[in-house]
């Protein structure tokens, strides 16, 4: 699988330090090109936003490269609405990441 | 060929088939004789049996009447008996054929057999006073062995001018027809009349009720004429020569196996004696309205309740074509609950009743229209302010606060919601493969299933039919060149509203299926009303494929009832949608938590469990 992205949580991103992941997350603050955002575990991390800016609603799934275990680097942004049960979405990135899931989802446990 | 000699000669001094430890003889049977009965009463056919040595006589049991009409036991013909039993009617011991095999025909009389007389039969008629050591009153249960003489309740004396014990009702039994019970009339109906290509006729039935149980017993064609003005409602009667024939519970509410068929002989006599207080009135076991929700449709059920309000009368045309007033009640009792109750015929035209009265009702039918409503059919009763403690309690809770009228219904959701709760149970989901793998809705009953799918196609041919535009009539309506034609209101419309009944096709990650979607649910997933689409249809192709198009594809979690359904001969399970719910992606989501929580080999301890 050449473009998998697995979905993470902050506490998930220091295994896949140089790699592309998804991060579903409620945005927090926008500052010129860099945003603060708070993952589904609840933890923070800074994204540098790439140019196009298609962020807009409160809840955006990021795609980007992990660069240090808080910042990742934009490459597109899947707006999600307003309305995601942050919680669900924990527990699924979680369960995705079990031993067994592991093998379908191209996850490390 | 040799017969069991020896069998008859055993037979008749037998108290059972038992005594006689499971033989099964070779009889020869020497005469046949068809007894006609009149009414809905079955033939019988009487038989002498003879084991070559001796004869005696017989009568086939009902069950065997077909292989007797068709030849298979006839004369002359050899069997081997496999069941039976001995009974003793006006004196004489007769056996009643229950099961038996045909071994061989030959042509002749084998041997030459006599009958010794009238056989010394333990156990004649008389016996019915002797105290047998049996068991209590034989239970009239649905195996065909007619019971022992029981033993008479030694209190009860029977009508004037007859020393004859009173019999229970209890051990009532087609084989045994010296009785008298003493019973009350719980119900007495109207007379019916029908007519057929048989012919005319008319009927009408009471239930009798004494300590022991019920009873339905109808007179038909001339008796109805003379017994119909001898029952009166809530009266105990002295009832004997009535003849007890299997029931037909389609007509009836009561579980007795056994029914009276009243004729020409059967004699009625009105209890007049203090021991008539001692039968018991009506048994009831009351639901209230709040509980009708579990009561699931077609049920009978008791209700004691205050009428908050009556309807107009009014009138619906039956599929005969002929008028039939109803009229509605809205009932309210203490769980704080309303709910609609239909009269029809002379009940709902004779009610006069503007009081608020408290009535009593038994076997009323529960249907789901409107969530929860009740009606009256043929067996159920009415009593009106009966003297009995619900009354008085439910007239008090009136009086203070049923008046004001602030009443839960289970209405709401139309026709169909028929489990009463809003919402769809995603703990009670089924993949379509176990629908259909349980085969799901081809028993009696309609069963009930939820199911998340999504539509595949959706069948272009006859989406919808012209309705009567009636309010709360959906009945088709026919072309007349004139206008639309409704049936049964029996008024013509200028243009039809026309109602969706759309097929559609859906699957899942398991199976296929063909559901059918009516007005409201095929509406919300077409995303217009069928007069809109019919219109589109008619004048713009393309864009109605484009209307049907992007209602393909789409998921709903469907709330689905499979029933059996019979067209043209055909019966197949049909499965139709009661409600489509669009996908609540955290409810969905926390669903499917909750079901992998469940493999607790796969998933390690710490991830178990809810959200």
């Amino acid at each position: 699988m050449d473009h998998k992205a697995p979905r993470v949580n902050a506490a998930r991103m220091r295994s896949y330090l140089g790699e592309t992941v998804r991060c579903p997350c409620k945005i927090k603050s926008i500052n010129g090109n860099r945003a603060v955002v708070e993952l589904a575990d609840g933890g923070d991390i800074e994204v540098s936003i790439s140019d196009d800016g298609n962020i807009r609603d409160k809840f955006v799934e990021i795609v980007g490269k992990v660069e240090t275990p808080t910042t990742l680097k934009m490459f597109t942004a899947l707006n999600l609405g307003d309305n995601i049960d942050m919680a669900a979405v924990n527990h699924t990135i979680e369960l995705m990441h079990t031993a067994v899931m592991a093998e379908y989802w191209g996850t490390k446990p | 060929m040799d017969l069991t000699k020896g069998f008859c000669h055993k037979a008749s001094q037998a108290s059972s088939s038992d005594d006689l430890k499971g033989e099964t003889p070779l009889l020869q049977l020497l005469s046949i004789k068809k007894i006609v009965n009149a009414g809905n009463v079955p033939d019988r056919h009487r038989v002498i049996i003879s084991d070559g040595e001796q004869f005696m006589q017989a009568m086939f049991a009902t069950t065997l009447n077909e292989k007797v009409e068709d030849g298979t036991f006839r004369r002359n013909c050899v069997v081997k008996l496999t069941k039976w039993e001995p009974q003793d009617i006006k004196g004489q011991r007769i056996l009643i054929l229950f099961s038996m095999e045909a071994i061989s025909y030959p042509e002749e009389k084998i041997g030459t057999p006599v009958n010794p007389g009238k056989a010394t039969a333990p156990g004649n008629s008389d016996s019915m006073a002797v105290d047998k050591s049996s068991n209590a009153p034989s239970t009239s249960s649905s195996d065909l062995v007619p019971s022992k003489p029981v033993p008479a309740p030694a209190a009860s004396r029977g009508p004037s001018g007859n020393n004859a014990p009173i019999f229970p009702i209890e051990g009532l039994n087609p084989y045994h027809n010296k009785w008298t019970i003493k019973a009350r009339v719980t119900m007495k109906s109207e007379r019916k009349r029908w007519s057929n290509n048989k012919g005319e006729g008319q009927l009408f039935s009471v239930n009798l009720m004494d300590e022991t149980g019920e009873i339905k017993a109808t007179a038909f064609n001339a008796a109805v004429d003379a017994l119909y003005d001898r029952f009166e409602e809530g009266k105990v009667y002295y009832i004997s020569k009535g003849r007890v024939v299997i029931a037909k519970k389609a007509f009836s509410n009561l579980t007795c196996d056994y029914e009276i068929t009243m004729d020409s002989k059967t004699e009625v006599e009105e209890c007049m004696d203090a021991e008539a207080d001692k039968v018991p009135q009506i048994q009831y076991s009351f639901v209230s309205l709040k509980d009708l929700e579990e009561k699931p449709k077609d049920a009978s059920v008791d209700v004691i309740a205050v009428v908050h309000s009556v309807g107009e009368l009014g009138s619906i045309n039956t599929k005969q074509g002929k008028p039939l007033s109803k009229r509605d009640l809205v009932l309210a009792d203490r769980s704080g609950y309303s709910c609609r109750c239909t009269l029809w015929g002379k009940q709902a035209e004779q009610w006069s009743h503007n009081d608020n009265p408290i009535v009593a009702f038994k076997g009323l039918k529960v249907s789901d229209f409107n969530g929860r409503s009740l009606s009256l059919n043929s067996s159920s009763t009415m009593h009106i302010d009966v003297d009995m403690p619900e009354t008085n309690s439910l007239r008090g809770w009136y009086q203070k606060e049923g008046h004001k009228g602030n009443f839960n219904t289970h209405g709401g959701g139309g026709a169909g919601a028929a489990r009463g709760s809003s919402g769809f149970k995603r703990e009670e989901m089924k993949t379509l493969l176990e629908v259909r793998e349980s085969e799901m809705g081809s028993r009696d009953k309609p069963e009930f299933f939820n199911s998340r799918a999504s539509i595949v196609t959706i069948k272009q041919e006859n989406i919808a039919y012209p309705a009567c535009m009636a309010e709360g009539c959906n009945k088709k309506v026919n072309d007349t060149g004139n206008g639309w034609h409704c049936e049964k209101c029996d008024k013509t419309w200028p243009k039809p509203q026309y109602r969706y009944l759309l097929g559609i096709q859906v699957a899942d990650h398991t199976a296929q299926a063909w559901l059918q979607a009516f007005n409201d649910v095929a509406t919300e997933i077409i995303g217009m009303n069928a007069d809109q689409l019919m219109e589109i249809k008619d004048n713009d192709e393309a864009e109605f494929q484009k209307v049907i198009h992007k209602a393909q594809s789409k998921t709903y979690n469907f709330e689905c009832r499979a029933k059996n359904d019979t067209y043209n001969d055909q019966t197949r399970v049909r499965y139709g949608v009661i409600k489509a719910y669009p996908l609540d992606f955290t409810a969905e989501t926390r669903n499917l938590h909750k079901l992998l929580s469940s493999y607790t080999q796969l998933i390690p301890a710490r991830y178990l469990g809810d959200v």
